[in-house]
């Protein structure tokens, strides 16, 4: 390869590589060094192909520069001027220099799916051991392998690499696939806030953890300080310093009472405060359900009304400026009170009302909005009917009322499990709508899945009983009667020595109760070597086979190709990988029958596959 | 080395059905066979004091507990020289097998069923047996129960006494108690490959040893070689180990067997199907 | 000790509580002639058990299950009421319960979910083979209980793939639930409606207190809620989620399609690797039972075969289910003043129940175990067939 036509960007004298001198020519897209004397270049790479550079330290006495390829050479310059190691730390920072800024322009980029690849690969031995051995020996594609094979492995893959999921007849796989790449709802806990622990941070402060879930918690359920954080981190403040602003806001610190004007340095949450009011003053026009709940009332007074009348009262009190100091201090004190314990309660209330509003689905939420909206335009239309149907909507409304009243009160003071009929039939609910159970032939089970065994002897032949003779169990218990009725025992003589040695050596090893088998255990005497392949040839046969079979039963069309195709990739397995081995088994150690398990397997596949064949030869003649 | 002795209860559950050839000639080997079986009873109670044994006598009638009983009619008679217990065991077993074969010979004339076909009633022996060693549980260490027949024939006698049997099996199974067998044949070729299959599949569920022996003058031998050592001393022992069994599957309409079939999933009866194909 | 307290308010249903005078619900409980507490306790459990026992009578049952089972891993978990804690408590008889689930329903399936910290992982997918569920629950002892649960969420991921399943098969959620609140994205309401329509049956068991929403899952989809009292209660409230509950009105019958391969023993079998250990500790040998359909090779049934698809099961597995069709009767407690011999286990007793088929009288601990246990009345089983 002679130097074409190509820029050279930099030239390096006295360079050595694996001890010969040479030049070293940075070009355009390559990286090339020439021995001297000769007028080609011996190494070349492209920048695409190189992973990055290396450097030797500084201090070591050769001065070397290393570049790495992607798939791991390393080639080493050293760089040998005459002059002097400052003329070569020069010389190779500058060659540095280049290449640090041409790489990043041809680094290639490796496609993310390629990577996604080579992971699952690296993860799954076993997958890649199956990609070795069919990819690699072409008995499928590499396409086939990670449409087809892989995703079933590694269900992840679907959404990795874009593909629709694999043909198969397995139920329920679409699911298996989904399960794994969705994000979970989280639903939020009431007590998110108050479940941050603090820290101590040694000198009087206190350190807040925040993690991602707890800030997910807070923006879902507050969205008026989501809005704050988007206007203003990260411009205008930083995240650690919204946070602060955060704990130290009401949110946080639910009795503090916000006075009229707020302070100048900016409390990013003051406005937040009045839209919550707003929240729940919504609320509460928007009314609940509940007969039995009403947000206005707590601490046993009329909060509305007492607001108001505090309000008048401090009116009054402007007024009357120049009355007492004292008289003022203690209404604008009791208001104060009294407005820091209204608004820990408020605050309370607009906390729940903020995460139950948040764990309503979105769907429910906007139909809640869409109620809100027709709840507004029927109510507007009740008030035009109300003169005119005044009496009666009145009554029925209350009648409803006064139903689902009577409802809630039965249902919190009658416990189910106390009634006494509940108490015998409480299994009845678990049982209602269970068919009773039939069994028309009961005989079936009594003798059970057990074939019929002949033990087939020739009656005529044997001088015992034949025990469909009736009389002969007469007969037999007459014979046992008259036998046991004289029957004295003399346990000393019930056994004699030897009786005892031959029952003895019956039982010894050997011996004809004991023929235990002689089998040879097959792991310690074939070699390892064999049986690791044998092993690699199940695997991959296996997955072949679990293919082939996940086609039946062959209900479209796509299964029919798939069948096909793998029919094909059997036939091709046997071809390249069984037979090879069958034969040097024959050859190595005259043995052939450790492939013969996968044969019949194979036999198998194909006679199935034929017959299908033929069914559907049959069918599409008619 | 000091090893704890570990206390077993054994039920022995005896079969004395009548249809067997040992009753055959002058029935000295039928003799010999009891006599086997006490001697082997007694043996147990001697490895360890704490040993308990309960005795269960199956016959074509009724199944009996006959060993302990509560009152004996001709009690206290013991041979001198002899440990009083084992007399008495003796003594109760084979006064108590007397009676029960008069009375079941007695009965039969009595009733005039001559047409009866034998049944075995093995299986509700086993759970008495079962109760009892439920009852007893906390008493020993480890339970077991050896089941000795002399029975030949098992076309007709363990017939719709299938689900009975397996209901023992499991439960045997669950209470970790080992189920044993040991048939006594004749030496008649034929009886050589009779298999009480049923007992077969029990005692390879229980992890059990199953015995066919046709050397019955010596029985006691291997009953004491292979029934008596218990569950945890088998381990280190060289035992006739019975090849696994493999349980057929039979289809219920045809009671042919099969290889694939089709099950309801309601009353999980098996049906066959005529060919392989799908 | 709340059953105690049904029963005693039971008899003085008359107005208000608070009207009668204090109730003194300890004497509920009563001392038996040794003086032992324990007896009273345990007769009202064992009465609990007698009902629960009786009302499943000749009911279609679902034989074919999908069971998820939910474990709250919240900070609740963290209480050491049950020994060491209720965490490690739960997961212990979780993977007991496990075991025998395998066992008693063989066709059936499990899926294990958890939820902390407002969400839930599923840690093991529905499936039939136990060890994938036992290695996920072992790794769960590392784990630490943290945060809330969320009850909706893990309902929801149940439902996802429940859905999916065919309508033979009954279909099932079993919380355990030690927390006192949930913490839900949206309504839960609207999720039990759902799950209630698509005929999923949720049974709660509670560590700590009975809980209102728990309490109105379970009613509307037909499920029970227990509440434990300690350690040996809530093995018994698990383990009654072993048998098949019974069948909804909308379970269709059908036939499913089932393998039984043969056992191969050493000298049958052609050498072949198992492709349930293919990973790892492989077993090379000639034995070992093979699919019927595609012809691989596995060590241990029940399994269903993961080239074919087809349910690999042997006839015993089905024979361990006859026993809910064909359930023992009740036996008529009676007390007999003179005292009567037990036919199971010779004691002397003077409450007895008797089978009204074979009149023998059994204690009531035989009588419990049989009707648990053994399923079988040995009194009948020593009687000839007529």
């Amino acid at each position: 390869m002679s130097t074409s036509s190509e820029d050279v960007l930099l030239l390096c004298n006295e360079v050595r590589h694996k001890k010969n001198d040479g030049i070293l020519y940075l070009m355009a897209e390559r990286i090339a060094w020439m021995p001297n004397g000769k007028d080609t270049f011996t190494i070349s790479h492209k920048y695409e192909d190189i992973k990055m550079q290396k450097i030797s330290p500084d201090g070591k006495p050769k001065i070397q520069l290393q570049v790495v390829l992607h798939n791991n050479e390393t080639t080493t310059f050293h760089f040998v001027a005459a002059e002097g190691a400052k003329k070569q730390l020069q010389m190779r920072n500058e060659v540095k220099e280049l290449l640090s800024q041409l790489l990043p322009k041809f680094k290639k980029k490796i496609p993310k799916e390629l990577e996604a690849k080579n992971k699952i690969l690296s993860d799954d031995p076993d997958l890649y051991q199956l990609y070795k051995d069919l990819v690699v020996s072409q008995i499928i594609t590499a396409d086939e392998f990670w449409t087809q094979l892989a995703p079933i492995r590694c269900p992840a893959l679907v959404n990795i690499l874009n593909i629709s999921p694999p043909v198969t007849n397995k139920p329920g796989f679409a699911s298996i696939a989904s399960n794994h790449n969705q994000a979970q709802a989280v639903g939020i806990s009431a007590a998110f806030l108050s479940d941050i622990k603090p820290q101590t941070d040694g000198c009087n402060g206190i350190k807040y953890n925040i993690t991602t879930d707890i800030i997910e918690a807070i923006f879902r359920t507050y969205p008026a300080v989501k809005r704050k954080h988007f206007e203003n981190v990260p411009h205008k403040i930083s995240e650690s310093e919204f946070w602060t602003r955060f704990f130290q806001s009401h949110y946080f610190h639910r009795d503090r009472v916000f006075t009229g004007s707020g302070s100048v340095k900016g409390d990013l949450f003051a406005d937040c405060a009045k839209s919550d009011e707003h929240d729940v003053e919504k609320a509460l026009r928007s009314g609940v359900n509940d007969p039995f709940v009403d947000l206005t009332y707590f601490d046993d007074c009329d909060y509305l009304n007492k607001l108001d009348e505090l309000k008048r009262k401090d009116s009054v009190n402007d007024l009357n400026s120049k009355s007492g100091k004292n008289r003022d201090k203690e209404v604008s004190s009791g208001s104060s009170l009294l407005n820091a314990n209204q608004a820990l309660i408020k605050r309370f209330n607009h906390h729940s009302y903020m995460v139950l509003e948040a764990s309503l689905s979105k769907e429910r939420r906007e139909d809640k909005i869409n109620a809100r909206q027709t709840n507004g335009n029927v109510k507007s239309l009740n008030n035009s009917h109300k003169e005119r149907r005044l009496n009666e909507s009145d009554d029925e409304s209350d009648l409803d009322s006064v139903k689902v009243k009577k409802k809630r009160l039965l249902e919190k003071t009658h416990l189910e499990e106390l009634n006494e009929e509940a108490q015998i039939d409480c299994s009845l609910f678990v049982n209602k709508g269970t068919k009773p159970l039939n069994i028309t032939n009961k005989e079936r089970y009594l003798v059970g899945p057990t074939p019929v065994t002949n033990n087939g002897y020739d009656s005529s032949h044997h001088n015992s009983y034949s025990h469909s003779d009736a009389s002969s169990l007469f007969s037999s218990v007459r014979r046992q009667d008259a036998v046991v009725s004289h029957w004295k025992p003399l346990l000393s003589t019930c056994l004699t020595s030897q009786g005892a040695v031959t029952a003895l050596s019956e039982l010894s090893p050997g011996g004809a109760l004991l023929k235990s088998s002689h089998s040879i255990v097959l792991k310690d005497v074939i070699p390892l070597d064999i049986q690791k392949e044998l092993k690699q040839l199940y695997f991959s046969c296996n997955e072949l086979f679990r293919h082939f079979w996940s086609c039946f039963p062959v209900t479209n069309e796509k299964l029919e190709e798939k069948l096909i195709q793998m029919k094909t990739t059997l036939e091709r397995f046997q071809y390249t990988k069984l037979q090879p081995l069958h034969e040097r088994l024959i050859k190595e150690r005259c043995d052939s029958e450790l492939t013969s398990h996968i044969l019949s397997q194979l036999h198998i596949a194909y006679n199935k596959f034929t017959a299908w064949q033929a069914k559907r030869n049959t069918l599409v003649r008619k | 080395m000091e090893t704890s002795e570990q206390s077993t209860h054994l039920v022995v559950v005896i079969d004395v059905l009548p249809t067997t050839a040992l009753l055959l000639d002058d029935g000295t080997l039928y003799e010999k066979w009891l006599n086997a079986i006490i001697a082997f009873c007694n043996s147990h109670l001697l490895l360890n004091a704490n040993n308990k044994l309960t005795v269960i006598a199956t016959g074509c009638e009724h199944n009996t507990i006959i060993y302990p009983v509560d009152r004996e009619e001709n009690g206290n008679e013991t041979i001198p020289g002899q440990y009083p217990l084992f007399s008495t065991v003796t003594r109760v077993i084979c006064s108590q097998i007397k009676q029960l074969v008069s009375k079941a010979r007695y009965s039969l004339e009595k009733a005039e069923r001559a047409e009866d076909i034998p049944q075995s009633l093995m299986a509700g022996a086993i759970g008495i047996g079962l109760l009892k060693i439920n009852r007893l549980k906390s008493e020993v260490d480890s339970s077991r129960v050896a089941i000795v027949t002399a029975c030949n024939d098992n076309s007709t006698l363990f017939n719709s006494q299938y689900m009975n049997f397996m209901n023992v099996f499991f439960t045997a199974q669950k209470m970790n108690v080992v189920v044993d067998a040991c048939i006594a044949v004749s030496n008649n070729n034929y009886e050589q490959d009779i298999n009480l299959s049923i007992l077969q599949q029990g005692c390879d569920l229980t992890n059990g040893l199953y015995l066919k022996i046709s050397n019955v003058s010596a029985f006691l031998e291997y009953l004491l070689w292979t029934l008596l050592p218990d569950a945890e001393t088998r381990k280190k022992l060289l035992l006739p180990t019975q090849k696994k069994i493999s349980y057929k599957a039979a289809c219920f309409c045809h009671r042919n067997l099969i290889d694939i079939g089709y099950v309801c999933s309601v009353c999980l009866s098996s049906e066959l199907i005529t060919t392989k194909t799908q | 000790m709340a059953n105690a307290l049904r029963v005693d308010l039971d008899e003085e249903h008359k107005g208000y509580r608070w009207e009668t005078e204090y109730e003194r619900s300890w004497e509920a409980i009563r001392e038996n002639e040794h003086g032992l507490l324990q007896p009273s306790v345990d007769d009202i459990v064992n009465k609990a058990k007698r009902k629960r026992i009786q009302d499943r009578r000749k009911m279609r049952l679902g034989m074919m299950r999908h069971l998820y089972i939910v474990i709250d891993m919240s900070e609740s978990m963290h209480e050491h009421d049950y020994k060491p804690s209720r965490i490690r408590c739960c997961l212990t008889l979780v993977q007991n319960f496990l075991k025998d689930f395998f066992d008693m329903n063989p066709i059936s399936q499990i899926g294990i979910i958890i939820t902390r910290n407002k969400r839930r992982e599923k840690i093991s997918e529905l499936s039939g083979n136990p060890k994938a569920h036992l290695e996920a629950l072992k790794k769960l002892f590392d784990i630490e209980c943290v945060g809330e649960p969320s009850l909706q969420n893990c309902l929801e991921s149940a439902l996802d793939t429940l859905k999916h399943m065919p309508s033979h098969t009954s279909k099932e959620v079993l919380v355990i639930f030690g927390s006192l609140t949930t913490c839900d994205p949206s309504d839960i309401n609207q999720t039990i409606e759902v799950l209630a329509a698509r005929n999923v049956r949720c049974s709660v068991i509670g560590l700590a207190a009975e809980v209102r929403i728990c309490h109105s899952l379970a009613k509307q989809t037909k499920g029970t809620y227990n509440v434990a009292l300690d350690e040996s209660h809530l093995k018994d409230l698990l383990y009654d989620h072993l048998n098949p509950p019974p069948a909804t009105a909308n379970t269709e019958s059908s036939l499913i399609r089932m393998g039984f391969p043969q056992y191969y023993n050493e000298d049958e079998g052609k050498p072949s690797m198992c492709v349930c250990h293919l990973s790892n500790n492989v077993n090379f040998s000639t034995s070992g039972y093979f699919c019927p359909q595609c012809n691989s090779k596995y060590c241990e049934l029940p399994v269903e075969c993961q080239v074919c698809g087809l349910t690999l099961v042997s006839s015993t597995h089905l024979s361990r289910s006859y026993h809910h069709l064909f359930p023992v009767d009740m036996f008529t407690v009676n007390e007999y003043a003179n005292g009567v011999i037990c036919f199971g286990c010779q004691i002397e007793t003077k409450t007895a129940a008797q089978c009204e088929h074979c009149s023998n009288l059994f204690c009531i601990d035989c009588d419990l175990f049989i009707h648990e246990s053994m399923h079988l009345c040995p009194g009948c089983a020593s009687r000839r067939l007529q």
